[in-house]
């Protein structure tokens, strides 16, 4: 049987060969091209800004655009629902804080290191005994 | 003479070798860091930069600062140009741009529209440095008015003197009968 174009080792040898590529494809290679995409959902960057704009917009005194009562955004903050922001299926996290990342106030779940889609607005306080009289930052958190 | 009994397994030692290669091609690109070629830091997000320095500019406009800082007299007589010193990393402008931005590599530069030549002066720039590739932009106007109070020295002070009243300020009334004095555009250039 020397004559045969393909042996039962080569068979056996085809399969195998073709189910270890099948699998490293879809295990393996789909990997290899994370760095190249975002690790965060651009829906949950737009919700991200999106709630950034709106407790800016909430916020604004006769002061100016971005100042804004500090002690009222925490205070609307600790009363919110988990679905305040539309945020049903995700989780959130909205912390402001002083630029040098002292925190003033937290509300939501608290991040553990996860991919977050995140937006940072610079913002200042009305009460000008706060932390915050020289500038703030309110950092929005979706994951 | 050529063997003709193992021709699948010359084909299956091509799809593999194939494999291999594009395999490694794959993983020796996400290995590569373009950004000597685009001259861009991939640690800075472009829009989130933009949002950043729009709103330190108008936080500094919320606290007066802004206005402080480009009515700010050079007391220099033969000076041309306004005091930059609130845009300095030190002053009270440039202190909250570099915070918030984390990086000192920003120009500022202060101008108005001349009404009367009707061309554009700059009067004022702080900064050094020449921006990169991946460079933002933000501008930001301000109206000034005639009743509005000047400032001078190293910490820009009250010269207890208004717009109209203090010669030395750079930018004449522009405006003579309104009490509008003048339209300032503030374009800080970040990288």
């Amino acid at each position: 049987m020397t004559d045969r174009g393909q042996t039962v080792h080569d068979y056996l040898l085809g399969v195998v060969i073709v189910i270890l590529t099948v699998g490293t494809a879809i295990g393996v290679l789909g990997l290899a091209y994370d760095p190249f995409f975002d690790p965060v959902d651009n829906e949950d960057q737009n919700l991200a800004n999106n709630i950034g704009e709106e407790i800016l917009e909430a916020g604004t005194s006769a002061q100016g655009e971005k100042t804004i009562s500090i002690d009222a955004i925490n205070e609307s903050l600790q009363d919110a629902s988990d679905d305040e922001f539309g945020t049903q299926w995700r989780q959130w996290n909205i912390t402001i804080e002083t630029l040098d990342g002292e925190i003033i106030t937290s509300a939501g779940d608290s991040p553990e290191g996860e991919a977050d889609a995140r937006s940072v607005r610079i913002i200042n306080s009305v009460e000008q005994t706060s932390d915050c009289a020289d500038g703030c930052q309110l950092i929005v958190r979706i994951w | 003479m050529m063997s003709d009994t193992r021709g699948q397994a010359y084909t299956l030692e091509g799809i593999i070798s194939a494999i291999i290669i594009a395999s490694a091609l794959v993983i020796g690109l996400q290995a590569v860091d373009p950004s000597p070629w685009t001259d861009e830091d991939p640690n800075i997000n472009p829009e989130e930069m933009r949002t950043l320095v729009s709103d330190s500019l108008e936080v500094s406009s919320d606290q007066g600062e802004l206005r402080k800082a480009v009515t700010c007299v050079d007391i220099d007589e033969e000076s041309d140009e306004i005091d930059m010193s609130a845009f300095s990393p030190d002053g009270a402008v440039g202190k909250l741009l570099d915070e918030t931005t984390g990086t000192n590599n920003y120009l500022v530069s202060v101008r108005y529209h001349n009404e009367v030549k009707g061309e554009q002066r700059i009067i004022g720039e702080e900064g050094l440095g020449t921006p990169g590739g991946n460079a933002i932009t933000v501008t930001r106007q301000i109206a000034l008015f005639d009743s509005d109070r000047t400032y001078g020295g190293d910490t820009c002070t009250d010269r207890r003197a208004t717009l109209e009243e203090d010669e030395q300020y750079e930018i004449d009334d522009q405006y003579e009968d309104d009490e509008l004095y003048a339209m300032v555009e503030i374009e800080v250039v970040v990288w």
